[in-house]
């Protein structure tokens, strides 16, 4: 009685002439490569790409795509409003090149900053006027306290 | 009677393949060409993909041989570049009917009379149909063990699976061919 390896390998002995030409043909795919030997280092490097960029793809993209385009949706959405809410003017402005500005323009800006100076110089000084305020130098709180009990 | 081939691991010239030598390749390959094509085709039933199958498997092992850590399970690693061809050729054409070529051999009738033959014939052809029948991955982990003898742990590695998992689908794989047989005696 014969083995079941010999009953299958039987089975196909008759396509050993076309697996003769597959070995055959591989062969010599594999004799032109040695012809021509691409450098095994870049190879190499490319198939660990590929792989980490698979792995990549298989582990994290792939499970939750559906979050990953509910995400991508949502940031072209909000994409598109910001476009469609932006105020023009500010979008002028923002293109107006500083060298693109008149002398009159350039001297009302450099007004502009001089209030501001001031405008900061005045803040910096309020806390003295404060001190002012309450000669007796106490606390607010002193002074609520007192009040009260008054 | 249970006879394994054993792969023979100090008589493949391996090492020889991994230096780029096509003599050692060209015997490497007429080793498992016949194996390979044989699970190949038992578990696709389709000739011409099966051959495209062990030319794509001879490719990427001359490609990737380098990844092959133990010379001893060269055999095991080419089975298991084969059954990942497989999975992703059914993953394909997961719809697909099974087409099933039929052979027309010349009878071997050097020991035996056409009666004899005839017999013989139709009893291999009956146990092949039954594992033809069997589920894939029960008819897959069968092959393996039928036509390189491999281990448990190689068809684990082979297929992917745990050990556990091999040893259980054997179990019930020798168990449904054994019923399909004997209901086909019947």
């Amino acid at each position: 009685m014969k083995h079941p390896r010999d009953v299958i390998l039987d089975r196909h002995r008759h396509a050993e002439p076309r697996l003769n030409a597959v070995r055959s043909a591989v062969l010599s795919q594999l004799q032109s490569q040695h012809a021509n030997p691409d450098s095994p280092a870049e190879e190499n490097r490319g198939f660990v790409l590929a792989q980490v960029a698979t792995a990549f793809w298989r582990e994290l993209i792939l499970p939750c795509r559906r979050t990953w385009i509910g995400l991508a949706a949502i940031w072209v959405f909000l994409a598109v409003v910001n476009f469609q809410i932006r105020p023009p003017q500010q979008a002028q402005l923002a293109s107006v090149s500083v060298n693109a500005l008149t002398p009159e323009i350039r001297a009302q800006l450099i007004l502009q900053n001089e209030l501001r100076v001031s405008l900061l110089k005045s803040d910096m000084t309020q806390p003295e006027e404060d001190e002012n305020a309450r000669p007796s130098g106490k606390l607010r709180s002193a002074i609520r306290r007192e009040w009260m009990a008054a | 009677m249970q006879v394994f081939v054993e792969s023979c691991p100090d008589t493949l010239p391996v090492p020889a393949a991994r230096e780029g030598q096509s003599e050692a390749w060209d015997a490497l390959f007429k080793r498992f060409q016949l194996p390979l094509y044989s699970y190949v085709y038992e578990c696709l039933r389709d000739e011409q993909t099966s051959l495209d199958i062990v030319q794509e498997t001879f490719i990427n092992a001359v490609k990737h041989i380098r990844q092959l850590r133990e010379d001893g399970k060269f055999g095991s690693w080419l089975f298991g570049i084969a059954h990942q061809k497989i999975q992703q050729h059914r993953r394909k054409q997961a719809n697909d009917a099974a087409k099933h070529e039929t052979f027309y051999e010349q009878p071997e009738l050097e020991n035996e009379n056409p009666l004899q033959w005839l017999i013989r014939r139709e009893d291999e052809k009956r146990f092949m149909d039954c594992v033809g029948n069997l589920a894939p991955p029960h008819r897959s982990v069968l092959l393996l063990h039928f036509i390189e003898g491999f281990k448990l742990d190689e068809i684990a590695e082979i297929t992917q699976a745990q050990v556990g998992t091999v040893k259980s689908r054997l179990f019930y794989a020798k168990k449904a061919l054994r019923n399909l047989l004997k209901r086909e005696l019947q």
